[in-house]
């Protein structure tokens, strides 16, 4: 059977009132993926653990109705087996011509859907990006960085690529902050500060634990790095939470002068800097 | 009667007289219904005629309609002429009522007829010929009976009493020409009226439009009468020749029962008599029309009285209006002296209350109803007479008053209120300018009593508002004249409701059928150009709308903001969780019973057994000289001090106590030492070790989570704490209270909960617990109790809920509720408990249902910082701003801003005998819920 007839053949089957309906399907269908979208985005807003939940819910939503969508607007089109098969070959040729990329996407896609590295509200670093995964479709994944960036990967890049999940499904995740400190500072005092800092933050998960670190480093010059590994109860909050706690120590290390409040306070004259009043020293014990 | 049958000729002779009897009965019922049936459409003929010659005379020398009074006073005239008056004479006579009458005696005289004839009679052919004449019967039947010379036993009445039912329903069915005939001149009666009357509404509904010909439509009029009169004469004379067949057809059913005894009288002879009735239930149809006609003239004249009554109203209103500016003038052009002169006074202020267009409106809506009254609620119609295909009659229920409400509602109340509307407006304007010329005038005149304006210039300010209010007086008016418009409206609602009021007469089909088909296309192309105009007008609008948006949206038309108004309430805490109880009438007894403080009788302490077994094996354990310390924990409200001070009575009776509880906030473990020693007595804080060492005694303190500020710095008192209870914890039995959440905090930084032997989560009650510590304290009062009802849940999935859940009694829904809604703290259900009380009467207390307010707002609109300040100070136990600035990196601005947010949303309230601010125990569960639904508390 030849491409033309093929052709002939399907638009002999295809009637104006069929051609009407299939429309109005995939309308419908558009608005059913828009609405189930709008309802599962807005039942997720009342709260974190439901943002996810809804989230993890929504991608498999919009294929099962685009699917449904497609075998409807078959049942209206009914080709024949002969021109369905012409179809398909037809299709298949034409994709593996000029649209191998798409086909990919789309199988990478279905592998993310079942496989599921990663879930829609989830924090993720794929390749150079890292940020909030907030579409997974078929053709790719959009996630949005903390400096609010739009990224678009297409799914057949996740296939061959490694991907960093922070909190897989949950909305709490570790987050890491190095503070950096004169290497002859006192190990304990800065130990203890790093704890503090974490504990007073109020993005804190508090039901996991806190753990702090520290290290000599040398880059250009020697320095103790004091590493901070705690749980926030919200991933969103990650960069909030490294500020947090970077400003809470770096606050208590210049009343302990652990660090130059001279470096500090880098703008205004040398005469402002050194009227300065002297900050009081609160002994941590 | 039955009577011997007699052979030979002596039968004959008895039933030849009889028969004739029968004959002259049958022919007398039917001559007098055809003489009523015919004195009545001369009493119709007579009316018509008048009619005919009276409009006639008339027509030419019609008022012309130039006013609405003009309208009003012709249609009443003419109404009365051609509808009134002749319908009143028409009743007087009852016509129609008379032919009703002759119908039931025609029956009935029909049914008795049979009476006299004998039961059965023995006689031959020729006998029976000479009974019924020869001339009824054909040559064929008269041979046939000559020819039967056997004398027969015949069952004379049986035989004519069934036919002679049937005969007569043949009889009016066949005849129903008459009364379509009577039908049709009532109808015509009223068409005259019809037609003047639309022809004068048509006229002052759409000035300058072709008025419906009515000189053309009466003339068609007249030309009806002699079709009428041919008609009718007809149909009578119709009738009395089948009255006259009638006997023929009874005198060879008779003949045919002697040559063919055997034949079984014909069958239906029991259905008889239908036609008559129909035939009445036609004529009381027509009475009810015409009934109805002249009840619908009643309701229009009364209707446009009410129009009139409005308009003269709305005249008197103007006139007031009017009045008063003339008063206003006179008293203007008198300024020189009013002005100079000191002892002038007040004048006199006439005030003309102009009162607003709604009132005139609802107004009019009462006259309206009133005259609508006059309209029967229900009538019956008969929509034609002309059967189809043998079809039955249908009867029309009409619903007039119904009719006119809808009509008015539909189409007659915008225009009369838009009429209203602008009419007011013009008098308010008017009356506006009054009041400004007076407000100039006050102002010059106290401006000269003060001396701010020199008489000149106050002079002037009179003469200007003078001049102002005379050309406001003279300014022409643009509008039409509400009189018109208040007419054009009620005759446009007059023809509307006559045109619905005769289509659901008719039905829509033969409606436009009797309109012929120049008029029906008329119709429809006029009902067309309605629908296209209005899928015109929503064409444009929505074109005009999408339009704009579309621009919007590509950004080259700023959205508009034209008439967008919005009122944004800042969401506070719903009114049902605040319990006044100052406002409540409540025993005393119950308010002391009831009052927000710890227990301190076992008695009242409910569902806490386990915690008190738990301090008494503490206890136990520290006096075999083992290290114990207690820690209590839980929520506020859930009853910790309550807990000791039980404990204390209970399991702690013979211990040395000191008791204490953190009232301020404690950094460092200096500041802590201060307080320890304070609270055992020492003057030495440095000797606390040594004093706790040297004997045993328990130290209870309370609110733990006053003992540590969660910043850098801020846990020196808690770890100082934990270090003096590890160290004396063999010889001072430590027992110490705090909330869960600065439970959660001090266990997760400084390792809390490592310190004591014994931590008892003193954690939320159990709804029985709720309930048994209510209905102690309840019972205690003496008062009966009555609960309200089993709330039902609301929606599917609650109704879902309820069924599986089963019938419960009021008492255990009350109390499931509560529990859910108080969350298991005693004091929360204690407030919620109290806050549900109704009232008490007669030793009765009533319970009303739990409200479920929507805290769903309250808890999307507070922000993250809102919710970490709110969770730092159930952290904490209350805040003061310093502290809670000292917590965050915002500074003081910030947390002043962020406390008077929620101070304003009735979240936060100060803390009674503390400084600092806590979370108010009736918005604990919107806090709760918003903490958990941010994830920060689990």
């Amino acid at each position: 059977m030849s491409y033309l007839e093929v052709i002939s053949g399907l638009l002999s089957s295809i009637s104006l009132s069929k051609l009407l309906e299939a429309g109005v399907v995939l309308a419908l269908t558009y608005l059913a993926v828009r609405f189930s979208n709008s309802l599962l985005v807005s039942l997720g807003k009342s709260s974190a653990k439901s943002r996810l939940l809804f989230g993890t819910i929504a991608p498999v939503f919009r294929f099962s109705l685009w699917m449904a969508g497609a075998f409807s607007l078959i049942v209206i089109l009914a080709p024949s087996e002969n021109n369905m098969l012409a179809l398909l070959a037809s299709f298949g040729l034409a994709l593996g011509i000029g649209g191998q990329d798409l086909v990919r996407n789309l199988i990478g896609g279905l592998v993310i859907l079942v496989d599921r590295p990663y879930q829609l509200g989830d924090r993720v670093k794929i390749g150079d990006a890292y940020g909030e995964i907030d579409h997974v479709g078929l053709r790719s994944t959009k996630l949005t960085t903390p400096d609010d960036t739009r990224v678009t990967i297409p799914n057949s890049e996740l296939l061959s690529q490694m991907a960093w999940n922070a909190n897989s499904g949950s909305p709490d995740c570790q987050v890491v902050t190095d503070l950096y400190l004169p290497t002859a500072t006192r190990p304990d005092l800065a130990i203890r500060i790093g704890y503090e800092a974490a504990y007073s933050s109020p993005y804190l998960l508090l039901a996991k634990p806190v753990v702090v670190n520290i290290q000599d480093r040398f880059t250009e010059a020697p320095f103790l790095q004091v590493r901070v590994k705690a749980y926030v109860f919200d991933h969103r909050l990650e960069n909030r939470f490294i500020s947090d706690v970077t400003a809470r120590a770096k606050e208590a290390f210049l009343r302990r002068r652990l660090l130059d409040p001279e470096s500090w306070a880098s703008g205004g004259s040398r005469r402002a800097r050194e009227s300065r009043p002297q900050q009081p020293v609160i002994e941590v014990r | 009667m039955s009577s011997a049958p007699e052979p030979g000729a002596s039968a004959g002779s008895d039933l030849s007289r009889c028969w004739r009897e029968f004959e002259r009965a049958v022919e007398n019922s039917h001559h007098f219904l055809a003489k009523e049936v015919w004195e009545a459409w001369n009493e119709f003929r007579l009316v018509l005629r008048e009619e005919s010659e009276c409009w006639a005379e008339r027509i030419h020398t019609t008022v012309p309609v130039e006013s609405l009074e003009d309208w009003i006073a012709e249609r009443n005239r003419l109404g009365e002429l051609l509808l009134r008056s002749p319908a009143v004479r028409l009743l007087r006579r009852r016509p129609l009522t008379r032919i009703l009458q002759a119908l039931d005696r025609n029956r009935e005289e029909l049914r008795q007829s049979s009476i006299l004839l004998p039961d059965s009679v023995r006689l031959s052919g020729p006998d029976l010929l000479a009974v019924i004449r020869g001339p009824r019967l054909g040559g064929l039947s008269k041979m046939v009976l000559l020819g039967s010379r056997g004398v027969r036993e015949v069952s004379i009445r049986g035989v004519i009493s069934s036919d002679l039912a049937i005969a007569a329903e043949e009889l009016f069915r066949r005849d129903e020409r008459l009364v379509e005939a009577v039908w049709e001149v009532a109808r015509h009666l009223r068409a005259l009226w019809d037609i003047v009357r639309t022809s004068l509404d048509f006229w002052v509904a759409t000035p300058g439009q072709e008025v419906p010909r009515a000189v053309g439509s009466f003339m068609e009029w007249r030309r009806q009468i002699p079709k009428l009169e041919n008609g009718v004469d007809e149909a009578i004379r119709a009738y009395n020749d089948g009255a006259a067949n009638l006997l023929r057809r009874l005198s060879l059913r008779l003949a045919r029962s002697l040559v063919m005894p055997r034949r079984s009288p014909r069958r239906g002879s029991q259905t008889s008599f239908q036609a008559p009735e129909r035939w009445a239930r036609v004529l009381r149809s027509m009475e009810a029309d015409a009934l109805l006609e002249l009840d619908l003239e009643g309701f229009e004249r009364q209707f446009l009285a009410g129009v009139l009554g409005i308009v003269e109203d709305l005249d008197r209103e103007l006139r007031n209006v009017e009045e008063d500016v003339d008063f206003t003038l006179d008293w203007l052009r008198l300024e020189h002296a009013a002005l100079s002169r000191t002892d002038l006074g007040e004048y006199e202020r006439r005030r003309t209350t102009v009162p607003p267009a709604e009132s005139h409106l609802r107004d009019f809506e009462v006259r309206v109803e009133r005259a609508a009254q006059v309209l029967p609620d229900v009538s019956e119609a008969v929509p034609r007479l002309v059967r189809r295909f043998r079809t039955p009659y249908s009867f029309r229920r009409l619903r007039p008053r119904e009719t006119f409400r809808e009509c008015f509602l539909r189409s007659a109340r915008g225009k009369f209120s838009r009429i209203l509307t602008s009419e007011v407006d013009a008098h308010r304007d008017l009356a506006s300018y009054v009041g400004r010329a007076r407000m100039v005038f006050d102002y010059a005149r106290s401006s000269l009593e003060t001396g701010q304006l020199d008489a000149g210039g106050a002079i002037e300010a009179v003469r200007n508002a003078r001049l102002a209010l005379e050309f406001r007086r003279d300014l022409p008016t643009e509008r039409p004249p509400t009189r018109l418009e208040m007419g054009q409206a009620a005759a446009a609602l007059l023809l509307e409701n006559r045109f619905l009021l005769r289509r659901h007469r008719l039905g829509l089909m033969t409606y436009l059928t009797r309109q012929g088909t120049r008029r029906t296309a008329t119709i429809l192309i006029g009902l067309l150009r309605i629908a296209l105009e209005r899928a015109h007008h929503r064409a444009g609008w929505s074109f005009q709308t999408s339009s704009s948006l579309f621009l919007g949206y590509l950004g080259w038309k700023p959205a508009s903001s034209q008439g967008k108004t919005e009122v944004v309430r800042r969401p506070m805490l719903p009114h049902e969780f605040t319990v006044d109880l100052s406002r409540k009438d409540l025993p005393g007894i119950y308010r002391h019973l009831f009052r927000f403080e710890p227990v301190r009788d076992p008695r009242f302490l409910v569902g806490r057994d386990r915690e008190i077994r738990a301090i008494g094996e503490a206890r136990e354990l520290w006096e075999q000289g083992r290290p114990v310390s207690v820690l209590l924990v839980g929520e506020r409200g859930s009853g910790k001090t309550s807990l000791i001070n039980c404990a204390i009575l209970q399991c702690l009776q013979g211990v040395e106590l000191v008791r204490g509880e953190f009232g301020r906030r404690l950094l460092t473990a200096s500041q802590l030492r201060e307080f320890l020693a304070g609270v055992l007595g020492i003057d030495d804080p440095s000797r606390i070790e040594e004093t706790l060492r040297s004997s045993r005694r328990a130290v209870i303190l309370e609110e733990l989570e006053r003992c540590y500020l969660r910043r850098i710095g801020g846990f020196g008192a808690i770890r100082e704490l934990e270090r003096l209870i590890s160290a004396t914890c063999a010889t001072t039995l430590w027992i110490l209270a705090t909330n869960e959440l600065a439970y959660q905090v001090l266990d997760a930084c400084t390792d809390l909960g490592s310190f004591f032997s014994h931590r008892i989560q003193a954690g939320t009650a159990s709804k029985e617990d709720l309930r048994d510590a209510i209905l102690l304290r309840h019972h205690l009062s003496g008062l009966r109790l009555q609960f309200p009802a089993a709330t039902r849940n609301r929606g599917r999935v609650g109704r879902l809920a309820d069924r599986a859940a089963g019938e419960r009694s009021p008492e255990q829904s009350f109390f499931s509720t509560l529990s859910s809604e108080s969350a298991g703290s005693y004091r929360a259900a204690f407030d919620i408990w109290l806050g549900q009380i109704d009232g008490v009467e007669e030793g009765v207390l009533y319970l009303k249902p739990i409200a479920f307010p929507d805290v769903h707002l309250l808890v999307q609109e507070l922000s993250l910082e809102e919710f970490f300040l709110l969770a730092a100070v159930q952290h904490h136990g209350g805040l003061t701003v310093a502290e809670h600035a000292r917590t965050t990196l915002g500074g003081m601005r910030e947390s002043h801003r962020l406390f008077e947010g929620l101070l304003a949303r009735e979240v936060i309230e100060p803390e009674p005998n503390r400084p600092g601010f806590r979370i108010r125990p009736e918005a604990n569960r919107v806090v709760r819920e918003g903490l958990y639904r941010r994830n920060l508390v689990r």
